[in-house]
């Protein structure tokens, strides 16, 4: 038995109106199944995505305007996998108006054919 | 001169570095009658092999390329030992030519001889630095038993990775599986400084998609199938991360399990590599004073057709690969004054058919060797082979052919020492070069 690999970061919001979006970032050529749930307390307020294709990685999710995000919380959870040997680096970018504005700290770690996945869970909350 | 050879051998593949040692003297294993057991490890792979016992009388070369960096296991080798006419040092010399290159060697180790026990990754630019710095002291003398393996491309920040680049880019393939390797010797037996330098680049030229396991449509939907059958849930940001659920145990092994029927089709498909390697020596130990170069350089290719053959039984693989060593220096061991700085080239093909535990082979090569110790030179070799799965890591392996050879110098026929070799992607069945002939 195993834990997930847990990242818990603080997101800081720009002083600045819109939509917040997010996406998930990889690097190493693996294969990632992920979800991201929104999160007023330990309440869930909204699925923003169920594991999508895993060519939405880098693509960006819309979640809330800045004022309503900052009293919520998001956890973007899944699984990656690779049958070689494979170093992944997840995190989460957020970004308005398609400006990156912040990122999460990065879930790290590392793939091989004997252990070829890792849950992970990539939580942020807003302030 | 035709020889008929015949070679036992017990191949261990993927035993960790560490089981050398226990094999070297803890694996209980009695020589068969006339025979001998050779342990000896490359690339990480142990082989456990059994020889002909060499001929009272010697008169051989110990080559001045490197110390091994596992001198218990190197140790075994029959390196000085496996000839007995007049001829045999050029004929061993030949024999120190490993026709055995899987297309994962790592070229700086395979350029100077090596098989490191430890071998240092780097992950990142800052672990790789100091991999560096670890080969030379403050004074610039190389130190020795240095062995480095990274995959630059993938510290790059602004090249993409991720799978989606990575599936529909040939460049970007090209370069998240290009390796660089490093690896420091002594250069001789003797107590001189000399040290041997080697630098490895490594790059797969082309895979095709299914046999590539970031990009086989059977990994991936195995993978979604996990997804559904096992879906995960967002756990909110207040939970303290040791209340999360441990992972889910059926989803790992079914993965697992995935992973294990795609390596055993890695018959399959088609892989071209290609690697150089090229290598110094400072007889200081000196940085400043790196001289002498040389290199060597091979590419591979392999193909296995889809499905099995013969009534939807046997996988069936050819692989062939192109070898040329420049500037080796190899050293009589019967006459310390007689060296010389030979190149080589090998052009070897390869088939196999078999199943997942039992295999049968048919292999040829040849050897050509410029300025060697006897002069020029060059020779052919065949076999045929069965191997048999002994356990997940042990294959008992015979093997018997021919081989042929000229020398322009000396007119001798006995050219070069016997050898199976391993070249293809799998990662089962593998070969080493026997290094041993009986005469």
């Amino acid at each position: 038995m195993s834990k997930p690999v847990v990242v818990d970061s603080k997101i800081t919001l720009p002083d600045e109106s819109g939509t917040v979006t997010v996406a998930l970032k990889e690097r190493g050529a693996v294969h990632v199944g992920f979800g991201i749930d929104l999160f007023l307390g330990d309440n869930l307020i909204r699925h923003v995505v169920v594991f999508p294709d895993e060519d939405d990685v880098e693509r960006y999710f819309s979640l809330e305007t800045v004022t309503a995000l900052r009293a919520l919380g998001i956890d973007c959870f899944g699984r990656a996998f690779s049958a070689a040997t494979d170093d992944v680096e997840l995190r989460l970018s957020f970004a308005i108006a398609g400006k990156e504005i912040a990122t999460s700290k990065p879930a790290a770690f590392s793939l091989n054919p004997s252990n070829p996945s890792r849950e992970f869970h990539i939580r942020c909350l807003f302030a | 001169m035709k020889k008929i050879l015949l070679i036992t051998q017990f191949l261990t593949a993927s035993i960790a570095s560490a089981a050398v040692n226990s094999s070297t003297s803890g694996i209980d294993i009695e020589d068969p009658p006339g025979m001998q057991s050779v342990v000896t490890q490359e690339n990480g792979v142990t082989h456990i092999r059994f020889v002909p016992k060499p001929a009272p009388s010697s008169n051989s070369i110990a080559s001045k390329s490197p110390s091994p960096v596992s001198p218990a296991a190197q140790s075994a080798l029959p390196t000085s030992s496996s000839s007995t006419s007049s001829s045999s040092a050029i004929d061993t010399a030949t024999s120190k030519v490993n026709l055995d290159l899987p297309i994962s060697a790592v070229p700086a180790f395979v350029a100077l001889d090596l098989s490191p026990e430890t071998v240092s990754t780097p992950s990142t630019p800052r672990d790789f630095a100091a991999a560096l710095l670890n080969g030379a002291d403050h004074g610039g003398v190389l130190n020795t038993g240095v062995a480095i393996e990274a995959t630059p491309f993938r510290w790059i920040p602004n090249l993409r990775t991720d799978i989606k680049a990575y599936s529909e880019n040939y460049w970007n393939r090209l370069l998240y599986n290009f390796s660089f390797s490093l690896a420091t010797a002594k250069a001789s037996d003797n107590d001189s400084d000399a040290v041997q330098l080697g630098l490895g680049f490594s790059a797969v030229l082309y895979q095709d998609a299914e046999s590539d396991p970031r990009r086989s449509t059977e990994l991936r939907n195995a993978f979604y199938q996990v997804n559904e059958r096992y879906p995960m849930s967002g756990v909110p940001p207040g939970i303290p991360a040791a209340e999360i659920e441990d992972e889910n145990p059926m989803a790992q092994k079914t993965l697992q399990q995935a992973v294990k029927d795609f390596r055993n089709k890695s018959w399959q498909g088609t892989i071209w590599s290609a690697a150089i390697a090229p290598t110094w020596i400072s007889e200081s130990g000196k940085i400043s004073d790196l001289g002498n170069p040389g290199f060597t350089a091979w590419t591979t290719v392999a193909y296995g057709p889809p499905g099995k053959i013969f009534a939807d039984i046997l996988n069936c693989q050819f692989a062939g690969q192109l070898r040329y060593r420049q500037n080796q220096h190899v050293v009589d061991s019967a006459n310390s004054t007689h060296t010389a700085d030979q190149n080589t080239f090998i052009a070897a093909g390869k088939l196999r058919l078999g199943m997942t535990d039992f295999n049968g082979f048919a292999e040829g090569a040849y050897v050509r060797v410029w300025k060697g110790l006897n002069g020029d030179a060059s020779g052919w070799r065949g076999a045929l082979g069965v191997e048999k799965k002994i356990n997940d890591n042990m294959w008992l392996v015979f093997s018997a052919g021919q081989q042929f050879g000229a020398t322009t110098s000396t007119g001798s026929n006995e050219l070069f020492a016997i050898g199976s070799f391993r070249i293809g992607t799998s990662q089962n069945a593998e070969y080493l070069a026997a290094t041993n002939a009986e005469r």
